[in-house]
């Protein structure tokens, strides 16, 4: 056995998978990522317009929209659908985002054409059948209540809910509230469905072992060619993601009681950043630092030191609007409030003990060395390219990630913490209130109490 | 179903040190990664009575430390060079994995080596102790804090017999993880962990000649365990022999019906057809068991059904579905039972046999693409059924799969050789 370490080899050259692009005759616009030796394509149909300009009262319309979408077409039914897309190999899936509705399929690459003209078909004339919409309805309906049984899913959602103004969407769990999805329609639906093609600018990305050229004419032979394209938009909603008001006096927590817990989840949250933010690559360093390593501050004295937990992350939910940041641990009932003030600790702690060398090398070597990891597969880089364009990105954004990550010093990181300490911190416990409230307040925190399933 | 040349078969090749340990690897250059692999041949199958959940907190202390690699810094020196590594624990084996930039492989190895040689120079109390807590979190969170997450824990408790080797979970019990003793950590070591009881997977934009020149020089001093333990006898004397019932009172939202059943180990040619019987049951939303559940009857909210192989014994055919609320639990079960049955006596019809060929390719187009997946799937075979070449024949065999055989493969769902657990919700819960 050597007891030196070995150093690195030689290291390889790696570029992100280039991409071509090209504009139908009616203003579609196709983005091709060819990639050698990877027989499974992806392709992806996006249609911006998404959850983040639903009113309250309309919160979720576009997840069930997209989830219709798949119950069938003008040609096929829900099972006809299913056999024919199963019958090519492939698997066919809807589902919406903040900023757009996005069709997406895996199939081999030598079977794209038959999965493109499944795709326009659902894209350009879904049934959304009256009885799916009650059994959609339903089932939604029965995950809300399986979410609030379940603590890590009723923390994380109570407290994004802490974290924004009623009014913004983000607040909201994209699939709607019990309210809202209650009062779903099918007309409603399919007004939802007439504004995303009207907004006329679909995004169609395909990744996988082919020739660009030939996909661009498999497409303009296809169905999907007849989609309306090179139209104005979506009158989105404003991007600002309005955070609630902070509360006067001391940190305010919301406890959700679940009597006879064994653990309590503990969430810290604040206002987040852009994905569109210049200090993007800053916000990812810092996360990594924080809460993002299994070395990181956070998972290092929760976990490796103090034994407090299976383990504890922090970081941004990076969206075309501010998203969340978020801390997320569960610990054992009985060390409920020394990890609370733990992890709050540490999650500030950049402000009070700056990132040292080896912290900021070894987060920006982790995001660099592991660029190249998340996108061996065609359907990664078909979604994470369909995310940037969504929001105005282009393809060259991913080009530069590596060097840009490596720009980052150790005073962005601090500034970053900086901005985020400038933001309302929101605290959310789902546990035994019996056992934890009062250790709380002893503390300083101003407790509320409510039941974690609402009666 | 027709058989295609549609994957070239993966260059697979091996060699053995002089103390035992395999070494395999095959050639990918896709992409500057590789990844290092490495599976012992012990799980919670080999864990003593009273000492249940050992072999999964071991393997947390693979990651504290050893003569050269202090605490808690093996995970972060992986992530340092940008790479990703982890473990996992389960009843016949315990992998260790990282995917690393290519030019780093040499570190992975050296570290493997490194524990393997001398983990037990870095353990102490303090380190114990702390992963007890850890993985006694691990626990509350994964499964007693979880609604229904106690369910697989009682699943193999009723499919095999107390004092069978699968009857104890792998994460143990808190009683049993807070009696585990530094002589016991000790004595675990030193009787499996030997380069004679693990395979050691690399797959990669790597050059062969170097590899095993590096693992010859950091693995070849290790010595062979000349008195590696045959494992627990897995042999079951008895059929289930009868529906096993259980009804479990818990912190649910809806009752959810989990079911389970006895199936060929890992080595039994019937396997196959088994696993493509569950593909056509539950496999997506054109399944049988989906479109009449979740579909048409809006019984249930949820349907699965999935194969867990083991190598001695019975592997187990677990499934579940949650009650869609208003629906009648009865006939929910009944349901469900029925269709299991309903293949056993009609058997596939020529679409699904289509349907499911389509969606094996599919599956396997794209593991092709995760050198991870690559080098667990070899990893597997080489330590379960000695023959790493077989990942080159699942397309093939899974492939040549008849109707009649899936036919002949349902029968396992008969009721004597059944288990039938629901979770009911506790009032005011």
């Amino acid at each position: 056995m050597s007891t030196s370490r070995p150093g690195p080899g030689t290291p390889r050259a790696y570029h992100f998978p280039r991409a071509f692009e090209h504009r139908t005759a009616n203003g579609i616009r196709i983005i091709a990522v060819p990639m050698p030796q990877r027989p499974l394509a992806a392709v992806q149909l996006l249609l911006p317009g998404g959850a983040s300009s639903e009113s309250a009262a309309n919160s979720g319309s576009t997840a069930m929209l997209a989830r219709l979408l798949t119950e069938g077409g003008a040609q096929h039914n829900a099972e006809e659908l299913v056999e024919a897309t199963e019958l090519l190999g492939a698997s066919l899936a809807a589902e919406a985002g903040w900023e757009g509705v996005v069709i997406g399929a895996s199939v081999p690459a030598t079977r794209i054409a038959g999965v493109l003209e499944l795709i326009a078909e659902i894209a350009l004339g879904p049934s959304v059948p009256e009885r799916e919409v009650e059994r959609g309805k339903a089932l939604r309906l029965a995950s809300i209540e399986q979410a609030q049984a379940s603590p890590r899913a009723r923390a994380s959602e109570a407290l994004i809910a802490s974290i924004y103004r009623d009014d913004a969407a983000y607040g909201r769990p994209i699939a709607g509230t019990r309210e809202s999805v209650a009062a779903i329609t099918r007309e409603r639906l399919m007004q939802r469905h007439h504004e995303l093609l009207e907004a006329a600018q679909p995004i169609l990305v395909l990744a996988g072992e082919f020739d660009p050229t030939e996909i661009f004419a498999r497409v303009a032979a296809s169905a999907l060619a007849a989609l309306p394209g090179g139209g104005a938009g979506v009158a989105r909603a404003s991007a600002d993601m309005p955070a609630a008001p902070g509360a006067p006096g001391g940190p305010a927590l919301l406890i959700l009681d679940r009597p006879g817990s064994v653990q309590s989840e503990l969430r810290v949250g604040r206002l987040g950043r852009s994905r569109l933010d210049p200090q993007f690559h800053a916000a990812l360093v810092h996360a990594e630092i924080v809460g993002g390593l299994f070395g990181s501050r956070l998972n290092r004295v929760l976990r490796e030191e103090k034994g407090y937990t299976y383990g504890a992350a922090a970081g941004f939910d990076f969206r075309r609007g501010r998203g969340p940041f978020t801390m997320r641990t569960a610990v054992e009932t009985s060390v409920t409030v020394p990890a609370l003030l733990e992890a709050r600790r540490q999650v500030e702690s950049p402000l009070h003990e700056p990132v040292t060398q080896s912290e900021l090398d070894d987060a920006r070597n982790y995001l660099r060395g592991t660029f190249p990891l998340r996108f061996g597969a065609a359907a990664p880089v078909s979604a994470t390219v369909a995310g940037l364009s969504v929001i105005g990105l282009n393809v060259e954004e991913l080009d530069r990630y590596r060097d840009a990550v490596t720009a980052v010093d150790a005073a962005a990181v601090t500034q970053v913490a900086l901005d985020l300490s400038r933001e309302a911190e929101r605290i959310v416990v789902v546990g035994d209130a019996a056992q934890i409230a009062e250790p709380l307040r002893a503390e300083g925190f101003v407790v509320t109490v409510k039941p974690a399933i609402p009666a | 179903m027709a058989t295609r040349q549609l994957l070239a078969p993966l260059p697979i090749h091996e060699k053995r040190l002089a103390n035992g340990l395999r070494i395999i690897t095959v050639v990918d250059r896709t992409a500057p990664v590789a990844a290092v692999n490495i599976w012992y041949h012990v799980g919670s199958k080999d864990e003593r009575p009273g000492r249940t959940g050992f072999a999964h907190l071991f393997e947390h202390l693979m990651f504290q430390g050893s003569e050269n690699v202090s605490k808690a810094e093996h995970l972060s020196l992986v992530e340092s060079i940008g790479g990703n590594a982890n473990a996992t624990t389960w009843l016949d084996r315990t992998n260790y994995f990282a995917t690393v930039p290519a030019e780093w492989v040499d570190l992975i190895l050296w570290m493997e080596a490194d524990r393997l040689a001398t983990l037990l120079s870095g353990l102490d109390q303090v380190n114990l102790d702390n992963q007890r807590d850890v993985v006694k979190n691990e626990k509350r969170s994964s499964y007693d804090n979880q609604p229904y997450g106690t369910a697989y824990l009682e699943i193999f408790a009723l499919a095999y017999p107390v004092g069978h080797p699968y009857h104890h979970p792998t994460i143990g019990s808190m009683e049993d993880l807070d009696a585990a003793s530094l002589e016991d950590v000790r004595n675990f070591f030193s009787t499996w962990y030997a380069p004679n009881n693990a395979v050691l997977t690399i797959v990669g934009d790597i050059d062969e000649a170097e590899i095993y020149a590096s693992v010859e020089k950091y693995f070849g001093g290790i010595p062979a365990s000349p008195t590696l333990p045959a494992h627990p006898d897995l042999t079951l004397a008895q059929p289930l022999g009868g529906e096993v019932r259980k009804t479990v009172m818990d912190k649910v939202p809806d009752p959810r019906l989990h079911l389970a059943f006895r199936a060929p180990v890992l080595a039994d040619p019937d396997l196959e057809a088994v696993g493509i019987a569950t593909q056509i049951l539950a496999s997506g939303r054109g399944s049988r068991l989906y479109r009449r559940l979740v579909r048409d009857e809006q019984l249930a909210q949820d349907v699965e059904l999935s194969l867990l192989p083991f190598v001695g014994g019975a592997s187990l055919i677990v499934g579940g579905a949650t009650l869609r609320p208003g629906a009648d639990q009865d006939r929910l079960e009944r349901t469900f039972i029925e269709e299991l049955e309903r293949l056993a006596s009609e058997g596939p019809t020529a679409v699904e046999m289509q349907r499911v060929a389509a969606l094996v390719e599919s599956s396997e187009l794209a593991e092709r693409t995760d050198l991870e997946e690559i080098a667990d799937g070899i990893g597997m075979y080489a330590t379960l059924l000695n023959d790493p070449e077989r990942i080159n024949r699942d397309l093939e065999l899974a492939l040549a799969v008849t109707a009649e055989q899936v036919q002949r493969a349902a029968a396992l769902f008969a009721a004597e050789n059944r288990v039938v657990l629901w979770y009911l919700p506790v009032e005011g819960a």
